[in-house]
């Protein structure tokens, strides 16, 4: 089978589940399809790592006549993982929500932003990653758009910074893409035509600006944070996981920031760097003082955010080896706590850990499941997190010891967050015993709990193909930088 | 096979066995449900008993072979180009005597158990973090890099931590829990800094290679004055957290809280000395250090006075053998900082075995009272305390009522440290709503958390409470910045 037929086929297997769920007879039915439709996707997702010879996976379509895009699709060492990732945490939300929750517009809205995200990271062409990362936000808006969903704010905070921060990125390519056909590329939005032709060093400055704001936005890097906390905690849930956990910005940076603009890079990767420890402070002292566990786990999501960008824009191997794998580990771990998180408020009605505590005696094993994903998201030893936070450190150390202690210092407050977040909900008496009868967790919960428990740990104990399988873009994405 | 390598395996399998029997017993109580206390016990026992005959027969071949300092390597966890992880055990007279004494009390506080905790609603827990804590101090002492040993000490206190909180239908141990755990975080960053700077300074986390690779205690470390300073100093604060030390150590009488068999095992057998291990197996560098030797001494005087004037104010037994264990801890940093280490290690072999035996005899405290005072027949015990006649009453009187107040440590900590970071948080939460709210041109109102008839989950109303339109739970904690760290002291709660 062709790379591009099955990246395709990759892309559109969700958004076609997504029309699928909509004419579904009932909500239960459309639950069935879209669980179908997303471990299709998931077995689809596995079919590049099998495929894929020395260090990518890529087809090339059709041109669209006059604009000069092209159907390119393609997957490298870093990116043939994440694919994975997100039709995993599909699948995870899928299965582990709540029935009466996930209705038919928010099974379809889960769908049609994987889909969109999918496409995305495959996407080898500026103008298919445009849309793309348009599309990704546009089913979250239409579900907070929906009339019996009253909140101003969340709703115009997601239009400011969500669909105002696609501007940037938009004149961006555009922008490169005007400078590549001025310097003869055929397709001048092909990642790989404009590479060949090069971009003028004058004006990367003002592209990298442009989409380092894109990334800066995505990653919900301070100042450009406010989505973040007010979409977890007020927004879908599915959809809003998948926004905030995709490593899309990442993605944007590494796939054309650094390759397609290196002298600009090279210049501001330091502002990048600076944002990044920024908002590793920040999130880790706002996640602390946070009573809400759905807005806690966003400035936490903030804060590993910023340990990333500080890791990638350190530029050597092994910062950049732990801030990729990073990715990975934060996304499982604070799925599945959120997963936790879910399940407690829909049985409880509440998220604030000022309304709940003694939980364990009702829910042991969403207590076991919550402290052992607590555990993995902070670097727990044997977690993947530990792993990609002492390649961090190590890589880190190399730029300046400073930056190194001070990102230790907000790993230390993270932990002291999560355990609080535990010893509330969990620990101490009942308030009233007002949730002495609250439902255990369901088998489905436990099996995709246990699942991402046992892939944080085992990846946390192998992680060794995961680096090797990445080291041809690290590798790269250093050298491009410091050649 | 050579005997290296047979002792490596041997090493590895003291380390290992107990976290097989932790992940299989785990995961069934994950997914399907506890298993039988039978099955629990004989199953964590079994990996126990395995471990500590592993350790007998490395502790065995060290004490045949006193000079050995076998660095075994048995592979990396993970690299990359220009970095490995290696996984190193070091076979020493220090690590092979405490492989010998973590696994024996492991094994001896397991047993007892069976029948302390028989039909305790924690039975599985317990024994699963036993088994878990088990394979963390061992893989400490045996550790032959810095970041092994990083990691093995973060288990110990994760489980140290869970067992505290035990009995966590009551709010004290919750909140003790919390307050051990915060402790540890905070001292932790001490090792992590000292970890970077072992990388920074001398290019290697190898114990052999920093260390000089000699037989224990060696004659110094391969590090300048300076670097070994700041390097033994980093990793003293780590120490301090974890072994209770001044001023860091009022969690130790709060640990208290978790059930008998944990405490004897944590806070009076092994735990509590994995930061006076931590030192003894950074003698080299401390030798290299005299200064940081110097502030290791202190510190430990401080405590020792500061514990015993304490200790002798409690009214509960297991505070009063916190309190002791914390005298004896800091006694033992004297005998480091002053550079007697094998003493240091006699007096933590011995310590580590008759405070295990006193803390799981400490329930019968009462009973052990009554046949004292039976046995001297009515007749006057005698007076101890030598100070109250010797020194000024008023004197007496304040250091009293200081010693009951515990020095004002923990007010002090929380005014502070917990207090500033608190309040930067509320502050930067409150400005953060309303520059959100104002930016997205809803008013202040919605971005405090008043935003009411938002719907969770943007959601129609329906089951489970989701989308249930509610105000929004926001707003910076309303609790006061006593809440990370205080807990209000009540030794009644005490569970002894």
């Amino acid at each position: 089978m062709s790379a591009l037929v099955l990246l395709s086929a990759l892309i559109l297997v969700p958004w076609v589940t997504a029309l699928l769920v909509r004419r579904a007879p009932s909500d239960e039915r459309g639950s069935e399809i879209a669980i179908a439709g997303a471990a299709v996707t998931l077995l689809l997702a596995v079919a590049p790592l099998a495929l894929m010879h020395g260090g990518s996976f890529d087809g090339v379509g059709p041109t669209l006549p006059l604009v000069g895009a092209r159907l390119h699709l393609g997957l490298d060492g870093y990116s043939v993982v994440m694919p994975l990732l997100v039709a995993g945490m599909q699948l995870c939300l899928l299965i582990a929500g709540r029935r009466a929750v996930l209705d038919r517009p928010n099974l379809a809205a889960v769908l049609s932003t994987a889909s969109a995200t999918i496409a995305i990271l495959c996407a080898r062409d500026l103008a298919l990653f445009g849309v793309a990362w348009v599309a990704t936000l546009i089913p979250g808006e239409r579900l907070i758009a929906r009339k019996e969903v009253n909140d101003p704010l969340l709703r115009r905070t997601y239009r400011l910074f969500l669909l105002g921060g696609t501007l940037p990125i938009v004149a961006g390519i555009a922008g490169i893409a005007w400078l590549a056909a001025q310097r003869g590329a055929v397709a001048p939005f092909d990642i790989d035509e404009i590479h060949r032709v090069g971009l003028p060093a004058a004006s990367q400055p003002v592209l990298f600006a442009l989409l380092g704001l894109a990334v800066l936005i995505r990653r919900a890097a301070v100042p450009f944070h406010g989505w973040l906390p007010v979409l977890l905690e007020r927004g879908p849930f599915g959809v809003a996981l998948l926004l905030g956990q995709a490593q899309v910005g990442i993605h944007l940076l590494l796939t054309v920031v650094v390759p397609l603009l290196p002298e600009g890079s090279a210049a501001g990767m330091p502002i990048i760097a600076g944002v990044g420890l920024l908002s590793t402070v920040h999130g880790a002292v706002l996640a602390l003082v946070q009573t809400d566990l759905r807005r806690m786990i966003g400035y936490l999501m903030s804060s590993q955010k910023g340990v990333m960008l500080l890791g990638i824009a350190s530029m050597n191997i092994q910062s950049v080896s732990g801030a990729l794998l990073q990715g990975v580990a934060s996304t499982i771990s604070l799925t599945g706590l959120a997963i936790v998180i879910w399940a407690i408020e829909a049985r409880t009605g509440a998220a604030d850990t000022r309304k709940l505590g003694g939980l364990v005696a009702s829910m042991p094993r969403a207590a076991a499941f919550f402290f052992l994903l607590a555990c993995a998201s902070i670097g727990f030893p044997g977690a993947l997190t530990f792993v990609s936070e002492d390649l961090l450190i190590h890589g880190v150390l190399h730029v300046h010891p400073v930056l190194a202690v001070i990102m230790l210092v907000a790993t230390a407050i993270n932990g002291i967050t999560v355990f609080r977040a535990f010893q509330r909900t969990f620990l101490g008496p009942a308030p009233r015993a007002r949730y002495a009868a609250v439902e255990s967790m369901l088998l489905r919960e436990r099996v995709v709990l246990l699942s991402l428990v046992a892939l944080t740990v085992v990846l946390g104990v192998a992680p060794t193909r995961l680096l090797v399988l990445r080291e041809g873009v690290v590798d790269r994405v250093v050298e491009q930088i410091h050649p | 096979m050579s005997l290296p390598e047979i002792l490596a395996r041997l090493a590895a399998l003291a380390v290992v066995a107990p976290a097989v029997a932790f992940a299989a017993l785990g995961a069934f109580t994950l997914l399907l449900r506890a298993p039988s206390e039978r099955v629990v016990s004989r199953v964590v026992l079994a990996a126990l008993t395995l471990s500590a005959l592993s350790s007998l027969v490395v502790w065995g071949c060290a004490v045949i072979a006193p000079d050995a300092f076998l660095a075994v390597d048995v592979g990396h966890w993970f690299k990359t180009r220009e970095y490995e992880f290696d996984l190193v055990l070091l076979i020493d007279r220090l690590s092979s005597t405490m492989m010998l004494l973590v696994s024996l009390i492991a094994l001896v506080v397991g047993r007892f158990s069976i029948a302390y905790l028989h039909r305790e609603a924690g039975f599985t827990r317990f024994f699963l973090l036993l088994s878990l804590f088990a394979t963390g101090m061992l893989a400490l002492v045996s550790a032959g890099t810095v970041d092994v040993f990083f990691a093995g000490w973060e288990l110990v206190g994760v489980t140290s931590v869970l067992l505290v909180a035990f009995f966590h239908e009551r709010a004290a141990p919750a909140r003790a829990a919390a307050r051990v755990y915060v402790t540890y975080r905070l001292c932790d960053i001490g090792l992590l800094v000292g970890v970077v700077l072992m990388h920074e300074l001398a290019h290697s986390s190898h114990f052999e290679a920093v260390l000089g690779g000699e037989a224990w205690p060696g004659t110094g470390a391969a590090l300048g004055q300076g670097g070994a300073t700041a390097l033994a100093l980093c990793f003293l604060v780590a120490a301090m957290g974890k072994s209770a030390q001044f001023p860091v150590g009022s969690w130790l009488p709060r640990a208290m809280e978790g059930p008998t068999p944990s405490s004897a095992l944590f806070y009076g057998a092994i735990s509590v000395h994995a930061g006076v291990y931590l030192l003894l197996r950074l003698a080299p560098l401390l030798q290299s250090a005299p200064a940081a030797s110097a502030v290791v001494a202190v510190v430990g005087a401080l405590t020792a006075v500061y514990a015993t004037l304490v200790g002798r104010a409690q009214s509960d037994v297991k505070s009063a053998l916190a309190h002791a264990t914390m005298s004896q801890v800091g006694i033992m940093f004297i005998e480091i900082g002053l550079g007697f280490y094998q003493l240091a290690l006699v007096h933590l072999f011995a310590h580590a075995c008759l405070r295990c035996l006193q803390l799981l005899r400490a329930p019968s405290a009462l009973r052990d009272a009554q046949d004292i005072r039976s046995a001297h027949e009515g007749a006057p015990l005698p007076q101890l305390g030598l100070a109250a006649r010797l020194l000024p009453a008023r004197l007496v009187r304040r250091v009293y009522w200081l010693a009951l107040e515990r020095f004002h440590l923990e007010a002090l900590q929380e005014r502070f440290v917990a207090a500033p970071v608190m309040r930067l948080g509320q502050r930067l939460d409150r400005v953060e709503r309303r520059l959100v709210a104002t930016l997205a041109g809803v008013g202040d109102r919605s971005g405090e958390g008043g935003g009411g008839g938002v719907a969770r989950g943007a959601l129609p109303a329906g089951e489970g409470g989701e989308g249930v339109a509610r105000p929004s739970s926001g707003g910076a904690m309303a609790l006061s910045s006593r809440s990370v760290l205080s807990d209000s002291r009540d030794a009644g709660e005490v569970r002894s």
